[in-house]
């Protein structure tokens, strides 16, 4: 079931939202834990019932290592006995995130490196597999390590299932999360949060109805059904999937901070205008923020830590290291590490090149940095190695560059320098105006205009932002039939 | 009452407010929001139309260019899609004779997908089953197709029925896409890349025509003879690479012997014109600066529909030079 879609907007989210409610208020806590649940499962298994087993086996088989490891920990348990079984624990979660993610990949290149001829396996990627699994490897090695005591199983399921972060995250915390889920002022309806919430699911809808999927067409048009791709079409094209990009995940953030506040979960926010970074580290710390806190916390630290004295050069590899791993994490694809592996480089240098004091004009920095997440989404985005290609080429200005034939007459001078005119200039879109127009707005939008976590702080409760999000709501709700799957599904 | 108790009202007063203003404006405006099929049929029963000589039929490969092209007064365009198949244009040109008995010439440009469509893609429920939907329409398509469309039997018309009735008012665009069906062939087109897509149709059996498409193939050449008009079908441009294919197929020969039958005309824009693969965006429809090309191919070998030929750029025109298939 998608947020952007009438059946959870009209009768999944009322009578979820009602029941929760209604059982709360008849002081049935537990009940209420459990229509909650029940609900976040059936959300789940509404694509696909047959991904249900994996993710309940997942859910119980983490509770019992954290319970096995909860009563080892009391009963002062020998500490080798404890690591296997916390090892137990995380080769599960791995392996069953290497199996269902990996396995073609990996039978792939072997065949192609080997010359073997295995089968691939085709399996079909359980849905959200990658991030429940890494909420519930943070959760084991939080509880190894002591610092989080989960007693009952409803819990710890509801803190894995809880439909609004399920499916494409942000990535939550069991300790952020599971006092929230117990307090009780937030078993009661609040006007506040409500509202709170209301505001930030209509932004977040908007931005995906509205926005992304405008983008996901020019995207769709120049990667994957335009053979060749002139220099305008090629900027485009990677302007346009990094846009597509950031609307949508973060529509689908915000709509899922949102559906949180509704029944009073605060959920972290993942984004912070990130396309105004001035460098790659700022970048990450504003681009998908629970991700790169997981990475950082459960990659990199014990990285650093595995590697002994910490020097310079050490916490570098490391980085570049977990820089891969999240590459690596995000799809089963050489793009992907590539991808990982430019950014862990980037991120190097900027580290070097801060410990160097060196500084550049802020605007510069800030072109280069935009430039170069542009275009390493540009690999990002690629299905194989030849459509990044492509697209670079033509950003490169390796294919042709083709302008507007009405300029023929004021620029006709640069027909020496190779530049052609016509009127397939821009065959990826129908509308060049509308094109452009848009990535402008876009552009504004991203660098100007405040992030929804900020416009959230100063909302006020008046007509005037009654009014705009009615406008909001309603257009996203006429548009809602043309709709298309959130890109981080297929992460 | 708490501020924010106060604004969740104000939202909900003004959202049913402005949905309600928009519903009382379809019911009021003759052109429906829904989509252009809706706009096109209602325009069609409300609207004086007995000046028309002519009329076009077509799929959305046609649509394209007839949309932004066609301004002759005497001739109307009532290009729509495939996913309304032919029963869909027999539909129209039945509501077309209802107020028309002046017409000469009808047109129907076809792609060999609008052929062997048979009403059961995801779209057709919007395109459809909401628009041709009077009494003799639903009678005559159940009573002939029932298994071949989404009938008021099946669970999926009657959840559709039922998630409208509730929750949908008529001005939506599109339907819920909950209701499982068939993807239509240009969903199907949008996940993969043109050459996959042209490959796909090489290899696809162009056999026969769908039992809905035969029928009322018929159907409309025979309400055309009733009202003395003549009916030509216009094979729209194919890829290069399927053409030759789609000349060789049954469905091919099928059609020729039904035009030879039923004494129609039956036009081939693919022999004035090659039509490179790379003219279009996802294998059937094509790309912007082709379009022109197909406009002019139309206005000097098939019927002068465009007044004012489309003018493309000096670019364009220097490209534009038909060629004569062998």
């Amino acid at each position: 079931m998608l947020f952007n879609s009438y059946i959870f907007i009209l009768l999944f989210l009322p009578a979820t939202l009602l029941g929760y409610f209604l059982l709360n208020r008849f002081r049935l806590i537990l009940a209420g834990k459990i229509y909650l649940l029940a609900a976040s499962l059936f959300f789940y298994s509404w694509w696909k019932i047959s991904y249900l087993p994996l993710l309940l086996s997942s859910i119980l088989f983490n509770y019992l290592i954290a319970r096995v490891l909860i009563i080892g920990c009391d009963r002062k348990w020998p500490h080798r006995f404890r690591k296997s079984i916390f090892i137990i624990g995380i080769l599960f979660n791995v392996s069953l995130l290497g199996f269902f993610k990996y396995m073609d990949f990996f039978i792939g290149n072997v065949n192609q490196f080997f010359q073997y001829d295995f089968n691939l396996l085709h399996l079909v990627l359980p849905l959200a597999i990658s991030f429940f699994t890494l909420q519930q490897i943070a959760f084991l090695v939080d509880v190894y390590e002591g610092l989080t005591r989960e007693q009952r199983l409803i819990d710890y399921a509801l803190f894995v299932s809880f439909f609004p972060q399920l499916i494409a995250g942000p990535i939550v915390h069991h300790n952020n999360m599971m006092p929230q889920f117990a307090r009780l002022r937030n078993k009661t309806f609040q006007d506040k949060n409500f509202a709170l919430g209301l505001f930030t699911f209509a932004v977040g809808l908007f931005k995906k109805v509205a926005i992304a999927d405008a983008f996901a067409f020019w995207a769709t048009s120049g990667f994957d059904h335009t053979p060749t791709l002139n220099f305008i079409e090629a900027w485009v094209t990677s302007l346009s999937y990094t846009f597509q990009l950031y609307f949508d995940f973060s529509g689908y953030t915000d709509m899922a901070v949102g559906l949180g506040l509704m029944f009073n979960i605060k959920i972290p926010n993942n984004f912070n205008s990130p396309y105004r970074s001035a460098s790659i580290i700022d970048f990450w710390k504003r681009w998908h923020i629970t991700l790169t806190n997981f990475i950082t916390t459960y990659v990199y630290t014990p990285l650093v830590r595995c590697l002994g004295n910490i020097t310079f050069s050490k916490s570098l590899a490391a980085l570049l290291l977990a820089m891969f791993i999240s590459g690596f994490w995000h799809g089963a694809g050489w793009t992907f590490v590539i991808w990982g592996l430019l950014h862990g480089l980037a991120l190097c240098l900027n580290h070097f090149w801060r410990k160097r004091k060196l500084k550049l004009p802020r605007l510069l920095a800030w072109l280069l940095t935009f430039n170069f997440v542009n275009i390493s989404f540009v690999i990002f985005r690629a299905r194989q190695w030849p459509d990044a290609l492509k697209v670079l080429q033509g950003m490169f200005g390796f294919n042709e560059i083709v302008l507007p034939s009405r300029l023929v007459a004021p620029l006709d001078f640069l027909r020496s320098l190779g530049i052609r005119f016509g009127a397939d200039w821009l065959a990826v879109a129908h509308n060049e105006k509308k094109t452009f127009l848009w990535l402008a707005l876009a552009l504004l939008i991203v660098l100007i205009s405040k992030n929804t976590a900020a416009l959230r702080e100063k909302f006020r409760p008046g007509l005037f932002t009654a009014a705009w999000v009615t406008l909001m709501l309603v257009y996203s709700f006429l548009n809602l039939g043309n709709v298309t799957e959130f890109l981080y599904f297929d992460f | 009452m708490n501020h924010y108790r106060k604004w969740l009202l104000y939202v909900l007063v003004l959202s049913l407010l402005l949905g309600g203003a928009l519903e009382v404006n379809y019911r009021l405006c003759p052109a429906p929001l829904r989509h252009y099929v809706d706009f096109k049929a209602q325009l069609l029963s409300q609207t004086n139309n007995r000046r028309y000589r002519a009329l076009l039929l077509g799929d959305s490969v046609f649509r394209n260019v007839a949309d932004r092209f066609h301004r002759h007064p005497d001739v109307l365009d009532l290009s729509s899609n495939a996913n309304v198949s032919l029963a869909g244009n027999f539909f129209l040109l039945q509501r077309f004779f209802q107020n028309n008995n002046h017409a000469e010439n009808v047109f129907l440009f076809f792609d060999p997908d609008l052929l062997t469509s048979n009403l059961r893609s995801n779209m057709s429920y919007s395109y459809f089953t909401t628009v041709f939907n009077r009494p003799e329409e639903v009678r005559m398509i159940e009573s002939l197709h029932r298994h071949d469309l989404f009938t008021h039997n099946d669970w999926g018309y009657k959840r559709l029925a039922a998630f409208k009735r509730l929750f949908q008012p008529c001005y939506l665009p599109a339907v819920p896409v909950f209701l499982d069906s068939q993807p239509t062939h240009l969903e199907t087109a949008l996940t993969n890349r043109v050459a996959l897509i042209i490959q796909n149709r090489i290899h696809r059996s162009y056999s026969d025509f769908s039992p809905i498409a035969a029928t009322y193939l018929r159907k409309m050449a025979e309400l055309c003879r009733v009202h003395h008009c003549s009916l030509t079908l216009v094979l729209e441009p194919l890829p290069e690479s399927f053409y030759p294919y789609f000349l060789r197929s049954p469905l091919m020969t099928r059609l020729d012997n039904f035009v030879c039958d039923h004494n129609l005309s039956l036009m081939d824009a693919n022999t004035f014109l090659i039509f490179k693969d790379a003219a279009f965006i996802d294998g059937f429809h094509l790309k912007k600066n082709w379009r022109y090309r197909f406009a002019r191919l139309i206005n000097r070998n098939i019927v002068n529909i465009f007044p004012t030929e489309p003018c493309p750029s000096p670019q364009q025109l220097t490209q534009y030079v038909p060629v004569s298939k062998p």
